[in-house]
Order: C-alpha cells, then structure tokens, then sequence
C-alpha cells in the first residue's frame, strides 16, 4: 500500500499500546487483523504467544507490551494485530488499538526520550504529528499535536537467544 | 513481414542473447536446443535462414546442416554457423556440408546483422 | 548491463554450475579410469560452452583461461593427447581454477591467479602428451599451438580455390598500392566480383553482395553479362553475371572484403583503387574466357537497395523476456553409457506452488469426505478422487525428488583444497550418491556437509606421522554415504581418524561453563557436547573450521529441517556423524492427537499401536519416570502433557488417557501419553523456521482444515533423555 510520497517522507502507522502512542513503518506493514487467540508454542519466551494462520502461513504473534518490558496488555475488543515484515520473516504483534496512517518528514524525527521501556533500542526517534479532528482518540488528548514514539522493527525482530546445549 | 530465423544452440544464454539481439533487429526468432530439435522445427518454422551452433550432444551442427540440405526443399535455405571454433577444417567441413557462411563467437551485433542481410535477402 | 542482458547472464551462469559439474563428473571418471570419447566428450563441451558464453559476457579472464583448458581437452578428444594419469590430474587442477574463474566472473570470488596452471596446460600441449612422461617415444617436434589467438588472416590468390570463410580478406596483395599522394581525399575503389557457378548453392545469393556495397555507398558501373548462355542452356542453379561497382574511397577497405565473407570458392574478387598508375594494377580476370572491357551496363543495374533494414544495435534489446517463463527444453548431457534423459528446467517457485495447491487439495479432499454421510462415502466417487489425488501428489512430490548426488558435488573439490592446505592426505569414498531426497532437503545439507567434511579433516583425520605410527595407511579416509530407511534418510560422513578425545571434549565443555565439572555424562553425551555452541577442540582455532560454531549451525539446521545429528565415536579408529532426515519436507501422514485440548500431529510412520491402559498397566520407576507394561516387556513412558508443559488434570489417570507406542532411532520403543486420538489424517508441514525458528519438540507446524493451527511433534526430541528435553523446553 505504499503511494507515492516525496523523499525525505514517509507514512507510518500509529496505534497505541498502553498508555503510549507508537509508529511504524508503513512499509513493512502486512496486514491488520483482529485478534484472534493464537496457538501457543512449547519452550518460548513469554513474549511469543504462539503462532496464528494467517492465509496459509504460519506466523508468530508477539506480545508487543512484554516484549517491551511491560506486563502483557489485555486483550479487549479494539486490540488488533500488526502483521509486519521483518526482514523477510512475517510477525504479528499485538497492539491495543490502531489509531491512523500519518506523513511525516524525516526532518521532524527527533531523538528518543527517555522511555521505560525494556529495551531502549527498540525505539528510533520520537515524532510529533497533528491528530485529525475526530480522529480514532488516544487516551487522554483532545485533539492537538501527538507524540509518537517510533519503532526500530529490526531491533523487535525475533531472534531465538543461544541455549546452551543439553 | 519480418524474416524468421531458427537458431540452433545447446546453451540457453546463448539462444537468449541471440534472440534478443536479433529481434532488435526486426527478425523473428525460432529456437532449437540440439541438432535433433532443430531438425524438427525446420519443419515447423520453415524459416527463412538457420543459424546453427557446432557443439552440441546427440546430432551435432553438421549433421544438422548435412540433414537440412539432403531436403530438397531446403536447399536454398541459407545457413549460418554461429560457433567459437574458427580453424580452417572445421569451415571447410561445414562448407562441404552446406553451410552458407561462418560466423566466429563472441559476435558483434552489427557484423551479425551484415552477415545475416549478406545471405538472407 | 540492461536488465535483460542480466537475466540472460544469469542463466548463463545457471549454465556454468550444470557445465562445471559435468566436468567435474567426467574428470573424475577420468582419474578412475573411464577414458571413453563420451566421457571425454562431455567434459570437453562443458568447457567449450563455459568459453563460449564467458565470450559473449565479456569475462576475459575466464575467457582466455577456458580457451586454453578447451584446446587441451580438444587434443584429448581427437585422441591427439593421450589422457595418462598425469595429464588428468593436471586437467582436474585446471578444472578447479575454472571453477574459479567462474566464482569471480559472478562476483562472488577474488579472479585466480593462473599463470601457474596456463604454463602447465601449455607444457602438454606443446609436448603433446603426458608432462612427466620424460623418456618413452623422442618427444615429437614441438608444434607452434594451432590454437593461439592469431587472427586468421590470409591474403587469397584469386585464382585458387579457396574457402573464403571468415576473416580472410580477399583481394590482391594490396600494400603495393597506396592511395597516391593526391591531395587529401582516397581515390574510389573499384570492386570486381564474378561468383563462381557454385554461388547460388548452398542458399548463397550474390546479389545480397551487391545490395550491401550499395550500402556502403557503391554504385555498380558495370554488369558483365558475357557468360550468359542462350535460354535452353539456362541451368537455375548457375550464375552467370558479373559486376563492377566502384565505392567511394572513404569506405574502409575491411568494410567492403567483409561484404565477400560468404562468397562461394572459385569466386573472382578485385578490390582495387581507382587510377593509381595503370602498370599497378593487376590486370581483371574473370572466369569465362573472354576479357572484354568494362562496357556500359548492358541491362539495367538493380535498383538501390530499398530494403528498410532496421538500425542495426548494439546488444541493448526492447522487450524484456521474462525468464521464468521459459522452460528450456534441453536433453540432458548423455554420459557415455545412459540413455540422455528428456528432462525439462522447472522455476522451483513454481514447484512449490504446485506442491502447496495439492496440499490444499488433500485437505479439502479430507474435509468433503468428513461431510459426506457414511453411505455416502462409500460410492466410488469418493475413494476414486482420494486415488487421484494421491497420484497427483505422489507425482508432485517426486519432482521434488532429485539424486543426492548435488549436495555431494562440492565435497571432492573441498578435499581437494583442505589436503592441500592441512597437509593431510584424505581419499573419500562415496555411496548412495542416487539417494532420491526431497530438493529442500538437498539445498538445506550443503552448508552442514561442508562443515562435517572440514571437520573430519581437520580434528578427525590425523596427519601422516601419527597414522603411520600408529600403523594406519598414511591416506585417510572419509566415507561419505546416504541411505534412505523408511521415512528417514541417512547421511552420514565417516573417518578412519583418531576418534573423539572424550577427555578433552569433557575439560574444554567444564572450562567454557557448559557442563558442571562433577557432571556425569555417557559417551554418547560427551560427543554431542561438540555441537555446542561456543565450543572448539582445536588448540589453535583453525581457518578452516572456525570455532566450533561449525557443529553447532550444523545440529540446528539439521533441526531445522525436522532431523537430528547423531555421532558415534571408536577411540583410535574413527568418528561418524550421521545427519537422519525427514524423506519430505512437504507432506506427512499423521494422527491428530489432543493434549489439554490443544491438538497436535504425530507422524504416524513412527506409530507401531496404540493401547488404552488398563488400570496398574502404567507403572512409575525408581528413577523418574513411568514404564507401561506391555507383552511382557517394559517400556518407557512420556506424558506429552508434562513435555509441553501444559495443564493436565492432577493425577491424570492413565486408563482416561492413551498410550501410543512409537518406534524411535535413539531409544527404541516408547509410550506417548496423550488425552485423546481425533482422526488420521495427511498434513502439508509448514515450516516453523520459515517465519521463527525451529523450536526443539517440534517437527513444524500445520494448519487443519477449519484455519487452525495444529504443531507436528518430533518424536526423536520426545522420547530422549528426560532431563536434556526439559531444558530445552523450559518455558
């Protein structure tokens, strides 16, 4: 789905996931799903909550809170699923609620603050884009300006961590 | 109407560049894969020149040229042959077989082209 | 390069890689005594089309290498160089530095440095035989190469009958005359021609000649029509004519002898300037008898040539040819006793979609089955499409099958090169090389292999002086071989070497923290200690197995692929690894069993039966553990429940479960506790890997006929030793 758009811009796609707004790129963006609840995997992590069929592919599904470090989100009826493309693997990630697809200027990127977050690398820089009036709401704004906090999908990339043998 | 040409090459790059570089050139081309292939598509294509290769398994280039020209109707069908070898016996065997002309690998476009409008009217 | 020029390298290259392995094939062949002209054949036209294509691609280097190589395998073909074994070995070197070539014109490898190896290929041609063979025969008169690359240029007597093909330029000995010193501008050329009567055989057309010097910018002045014969002596087939054209003397002389390339023997060709003084030039002679002057054109000259002949280009064409939808049709390189083969190149991606599509298939097959009313399902309809469709994906699923023979084909070369740089000597010994094995699998053992090959050579094989001390043959050998037993292919790489130290393998895994120092282990345990990760024997981390992580990358593809790596190890006679593959990667018959409700599948060729325990059947051991009793003998038990971590009822009861008894390499028979059996069924596996990683315990992964996802279990990870899957399963 990516139109065209002028370089040095890029669509990204917001949602939020407890008390935080984030983004990522629209290009690797698969597919939105709703949640549904995945078939769990023996011996991984707690962040992988198994694996779901999505059109005949058999895909992970990441808890996007814990994997961040924070306790899992509950799943209610606006949670969705951001089917994403990370590095050729497919991933879903579990997210509380998908807000909008924005445009926004390399140039407007501004360096990650100070987030508590398990793993500070996850996070790329930190944006600030206008809400449309009415928009799909973020907790806690009346419309105005938004913060988005920017995912690295590559740093979120599942990669199985070295066990040692026997 | 455009001329047809049957190349004849046990290589697929070989058979792909040639295509490409001779339908650039306004010629329509018909491809073979060894000499047996070759003679068969004679019969289908009926094309206007053959270019045919030397080496190649089961029925190599001169007895493709051999079997084409033993067909009354191909005797005056010109035939080229597109090959790495240049020694002197090896044109003069394809001579007494029939070929029509010699064109030494790796060839250049245009030559080609003058070969092929050389024997081809 | 333009895109399409691009794909067509690529499928030259595609070439490259079939060529190189028929050669290699042949020479080896060779080296083991098959001198066949098929043999020798093959290998030669594999090299010559390897230099045909590098020419057209422009890659010199390889170009110039390959000619050379093909002129010597020219020699051996035409019986002209005898292939003694010393000139066959020299041959399988100059192969590998091909090979090389080939690796660098593609990018991926730095260009060989071959000066070494041309010197030697010219020493055999030159002497003409084998180079260590000193005394025998007086060493022929070195012959200068025929094949150099001299262009071949031959000024040709216009009276003998020559074969005007290619290069030579025809026309009297022209440096007599130079363009007389007149101001600036080149006198015109005139051009003479009579064809002979032979030039309209073989589809020769002499005034095509003429159109092309019109193109040039001549103009015929002349049409000798002398020899023209009354109408009834008129033979079709015979030329009659003769023309004089005159060119402007811009046109490069070379522009207009080319014109003449194809002209049929015993043709009469002049090309000359124009006016030079009249002493100069040779007097015009033609092949009817009578010399008559050059006449005003008795018959009308032919028509400037109005023929729209398009631009001729450089090699940049219009329309791309999408290449993967041409299947060549090719026949396969006939070795010197098989039949050639029909066989027909297939885009993999378009196999596997294939594959995919009969999947689904079995699977909506299952479904409608499910549907149909027990009556129903007995028409002959039903089993009738079951049949098909099994015929298809059998069918589907042997193209997939290919010879392992590919996943071998790097090893000797490897060996070639690791005897060389260790110093080892190492004879390889191959069998089952026809192991018909599912393509995945081939592609995916490449790199484990390589990694087996090295080392074995390099910790397996001992070097020369301690072999022969320890009164083995200085050779070492390394057998290599594949063997399919059930639903499980074998690969395994053997060495006469010195065995595992299990000592050192024991010291090195404490002192890396990988096993506790009071640890007790079994043999078998210490071995597969080597495919830990971080883990290295070698004193000195060698180049050619790096650091142990060799082992380790091997265990996981392995995994990967739903297989294992076993190792067995003699103290002083020599190690064995095994890699144990699934035949398929695609489909498995399994039964769909039910563990707290979550359903998985059991490949059901491990299946020997199933009991429903009776109350006491199932009793607990001293060590941890449960045995059932059954017929007498005892075997072990694994609730899957417990395995999986999942919540059983407390004090599941064994007669409210069953107990399916599987046959496994490692432990024999054992008994898998599951809640419940839903249905046997045919799966398509999908790989976890593809979008994961491969977790131990599981075989894949499948999604049944409603959308949902069932796991594949791998019974070997199973029913191992408790202790080691737990680890590994901890969630």
């Amino acid at each position: 789905m990516t139109t065209g758009h002028e370089l040095g811009e890029r669509k990204i796609v917001t949602f939020s996931l407890g008390e935080q707004i984030f983004g990522i790129e629209m290009s690797a963006l698969i597919e939105i799903r709703e949640w549904d609840e995945p078939t769990p995997l023996p011996g991984v992590p707690g962040y992988i909550k198994g694996v779901t069929n999505l059109r005949g592919t058999v895909v992970p599904v990441v808890g996007l809170a814990e994997r961040l470090g924070w306790p899992a989100s509950r799943v209610h009826a606006r949670s969705c699923i951001l089917v994403v493309n990370l590095a050729g693997k497919q991933a879903g990630f579990l997210v509380d609620e998908v807000a909008d697809i924005v445009l926004i200027k390399d140039s407007d990127i501004r360096p990650a603050p100070d987030v508590e977050i398990g793993e500070p690398n996850v996070i790329k820089g930190l944006v600030k884009t206008a809400t449309r009036e009415g928009g799909a709401g973020t907790p806690g704004s009346t419309g105005g300006d938004i913060m988005v906090l920017l995912l690295d999908l590559e740093a979120l990339g599942i990669t199985r961590t070295l066990d040692l043998a026997a | 109407m455009s001329k047809t040409i049957l190349t004849v090459d046990d290589s697929a790059s070989m058979r792909m560049l040639l295509k490409a570089s001779l339908t650039a050139q306004g010629y329509t081309i018909e491809t073979a894969n060894d000499g047996r292939h070759g003679l068969e598509r004679m019969d289908e294509v009926k094309p206007d020149l053959l270019i045919t290769d030397i080496n190649m398994p089961e029925m190599d280039g001169f007895e493709l040229i051999e079997a084409v020209r033993a067909r009354h109707e191909w005797r005056g069908t010109p035939i080229l042959v597109l090959s790495t070898e240049f020694s002197d016996e090896k044109k003069a065997r394809a001579r007494s077989a029939g070929a029509t002309g010699w064109i030494t690998k790796p060839f250049d476009a245009t030559k080609l082209g003058a070969a092929i409008r050389r024997v081809c009217p | 390069m333009s895109d399409e020029l691009d794909d067509i390298q690529a499928i030259f290259f595609e070439e490259c890689t079939e060529g190189l392995a028929t050669a290699e094939a042949g020479l080896s062949a060779m080296d083991a005594g098959d001198v066949s002209p098929g043999t020798i054949a093959g290998v030669f036209r594999a090299v010559h089309s390897i230099k045909g294509g590098a020419g057209a691609f422009g890659h010199t280097a390889l170009t110039a290498f390959a000619h050379r190589f093909e002129n010597l395998m020219d020699e051996v073909r035409a019986d002209r160089i005898k292939p003694t074994p010393g000139v066959t070995r020299v041959m399988l070197a100059a192969f590998d530095v091909l090979s090389d070539h080939v690796a660098a014109a593609q990018g991926t490898a730095p260009v060989p440095a071959d000066a070494q190896m041309l010197d030697a290929l010219e020493a055999i041609l030159k002497a003409g035989g084998a180079p260590d063979a000193a005394p025998a025969p007086a060493p022929p008169e070195p012959e200068p190469d025929p094949f150099g690359f001299e262009p071949v240029a031959v000024a040709i007597d216009p009276l003998e009958e020559l074969d005007p093909f290619g290069f030579e330029p025809v026309g009297v000995a022209l440096e007599e005359l130079d363009a007389s010193p007149d101001a600036g501008e080149p006198r015109p050329w005139t051009v003479t021609f009579v064809p002979s009567d032979a030039a309209l055989a073989h589809g020769g057309e002499p005034v095509l000649i003429v159109r092309e010097l019109e193109l040039l910018g001549g103009e015929v002045t002349a049409v000798d029509l002398s020899g023209l014969p009354p109408l009834r002596d008129l033979e079709p087939e015979h030329c009659y004519f003769g023309w004089t054209l005159s060119v402007p003397g811009s046109v490069e002389e070379s522009a207009i002898s080319d014109c003449f390339d194809f002209l049929a023997p015993s043709s009469i060709v002049e090309i000359a300037r124009e006016a030079a003084p009249v002493a100069d030039l040779p007097p015009v002679e033609w092949a009817t008898a009578a010399p008559p002057p050059p006449e005003p054109p008795v018959a009308p000259p032919p028509p400037p040539a109005v023929a729209t002949t398009p631009e001729p280009q450089a090699l940049v064409a219009a329309a791309p040819v999408p290449v993967a939808d041409a299947p060549a049709l090719r026949a396969a390189p006939a070795a010197s006793a098989e039949p050639a083969a029909q066989t027909i190149r297939v885009d993999l991606v378009k196999l596997d979609m294939l594959l995919n599509l009969v999947g689904e298939l079995v699977i909506r097959g299952s479904i409608l089955a499910d549907r149909l009313s027990p009556k129903d399902q007995e028409r002959v309809e039903l089993p009738q499409l079951s049949r098909l469709t099994r015929e298809i994906q059998d069918t589907v699923m042997s193209l997939r099958a290919q010879p392992i023979k590919q996943a071998f084909s790097r090893v000797p070369r490897m060996l070639r090169d690791l005897s060389v740089e260790t110093g080892k000597q190492v004879v390889l010994e191959t069998s089952g090389e026809t192991t018909e094995v599912d393509k995945g699998v081939i592609e995916k053992i490449g790199d484990p292999l390589t990694h087996m090959i090295r080392n074995a050579v390099d910790h397996g094989i001992e070097s020369v002086d301690r072999r022969l001390a320890a009164g083995k043959p200085a050779e070492g050998t390394i057998r290599l071989s594949a063997e399919q037993k059930g639903a499980r292919i074998f690969v395994r790489v053997s060495d006469d070497g010195g065995g595992i130290d299990r000592a050192r393998v024991r010291g090195k895994a404490v002192e890396k923290g990988i096993i506790p120092a009071d640890a007790v282990l079994t043999d078998e345990e210490i071995d597969q200690l080597i495919c830990a990760p971080g883990f290295s024997t070698a004193e000195t981390i060698s180049n050619i197995s790096g650091r142990g992580v060799g082992m380790d990358v091997v265990r996981s593809n392995v995994e990967a692929l739903g297989g294992r790596v076993e190792i067995s190890s003699v103290p002083g006679k020599g190690t064995t690894f095994t890699m144990v593959l699934p035949l398929t990667l695609a489909i498995l018959e399994g039964m769909i069993v039910r563990l707290s409700g979550q359903r998985f599948v059991l490949p059901l060729a491990n299946v020997i039966e199933t009991v429903q325990p009776e109350p006491g059947q199932v009793k607990p051991t001293t060590t941890t553990g449960e045995v059932i009793e059954l017929r007498g003998s005892y075997l072990p038990v694994r609730r899957l429940n417990d395995t999986f971590g999942l919540p059983a009822n407390d004090g599941q009861r064994p007669e409210d479960s069953l107990v399916i008894i599987v046959e496994s390499e490692s432990a024999g028979h054992v008994g898998l506790m599951v809640d419940t059996i839903d249905d046997r069924r045919e799966v398509v596996i999908k790989s976890l890997d593809q979008n994961l990683y491969p977790i131990r315990g599981l075989g894949g992964a499948t999604i049944l006929g409603d959308g949902s996802i069932a796991l594949i279990l791998d019974i070997e990870a199973l029913v191992a030793p408790a202790s080691r899957l737990q680890k590994g399963l901890a969630a």
